[in-house]
């Protein structure tokens, strides 16, 4: 649950960018990237709904913040572009190697929807690996505010891989290799273990939730 | 932007299938004109390959052209391949 929980927030959080990216193409890849993560969200929802004989609209919209299940690392605002990449950049770099982990799980079905998410997440670390080596190695600018980006998120990486310490190693082997060729340091900052909601969550889920609960009845 | 960082883009939809024109995009290298080019272009409808190429790359015709390349194509009947019936079978003509 935490998981999918994890891909819907993130996915809204980079869908605020529809329509606000700083160039068109932009805009049409990370509305693609939400796309994806919030369609792998409702794969693992429907799943569980299954299981629990629930909707995946109600795990959506009908549950209120102490009931997801997300880490403050997906909860944080999207800030600027170079914020929403170096998260994104970080987010896929762990994300796939946890689903390709999981496209080997004893449930087939879970192994399913995992190898079909790998192929999206596969990109969406292609595209933002590529930016965070155009902005670490483009002008002064850039160069700045991705490194602070990355120093930002850093911390909120323990809420990602608390759960999933086999993953550790390769992960922040993968991210520091990539972030030296982008002529950018790898923080050192210590990692927060916690996974208690941050305050972003439920402004989040006010905007996300707001036609369901106004219009209990409404349907698609 | 210049026109340094315009596209063009041809999508095939299968093997062995041309390369069609789709549009253009802005991209300042060929990696993220790729890229660009797949979520504007690819992302609804089964999709092989996806070629970019660098507008001004291209050598085009100019309007003013038009006359002396194109007008004598259609004059000459002998040119059309109409009076040759398709052999039965034959796909993709």
């Amino acid at each position: 649950m935490r998981t999918a929980d994890n891909r819907l927030i993130l996915g809204h959080r980079i869908s605020e960018w529809c329509g606000h990216a700083p160039m068109l193409e932009e805009d049409i890849a990370l509305a693609n990237i939400a796309l994806d993560l919030i369609g792998q969200a409702s794969s693992f929802y429907t799943y569980y709904g299954k299981l629990e004989g629930k909707t995946e609209d109600y795990y959506a919209y009908r549950r209120d913040a102490g009931e997801f299940q997300c880490i403050p690392f997906v909860e944080l605002p999207r800030g600027d572009f170079a914020q929403t990449i170096a998260r994104l950049f970080l987010w896929a770099s762990f994300d796939v190697l946890y689903l390709e982990n999981l496209t080997s799980d004893s449930d087939q079905e879970i192994a399913g929807i995992a190898a079909r998410s790998l192929k999206e997440s596969k990109y969406h670390l292609r595209h933002s690996a590529e930016w965070v080596l155009r902005l670490g190695d483009g002008t002064k600018e850039s160069h700045e505010k991705i490194q602070n980006s990355f120093n930002y998120y850093w911390p909120y990486l323990g809420g990602l891989i608390s759960s999933n310490q086999s993953l550790k190693g390769l992960f922040f082997e993968n991210v520091s290799k990539h972030l030296s060729k982008a002529t950018l340091k790898t923080p050192t900052a210590e990692l927060i273990t916690s996974n208690n909601h941050s305050e972003f969550l439920e402004p989040l889920l006010a905007e996300m939730q707001f036609l369901p609960r106004k219009y209990p009845d409404a349907v698609w | 932007m210049s026109s340094e960082n315009l596209w063009e883009v041809f999508v095939q939809s299968e093997d062995g299938a041309p390369h069609e024109h789709a549009g253009s995009v802005r991209a300042a290298d060929r990696e993220l004109a790729l890229q660009n080019a797949r979520d504007v272009y690819t992302r609804r409808g089964k999709v092989f390959s996806v070629w970019v190429v660098r507008a001004d790359e291209i050598v085009a015709t100019s309007p003013d052209e038009r006359d002396c390349f194109f007008d004598p194509s259609n004059d000459k009947i002998y040119r059309h391949p109409q009076f040759y019936k398709v052999p039965r079978g034959v796909k993709g003509l």
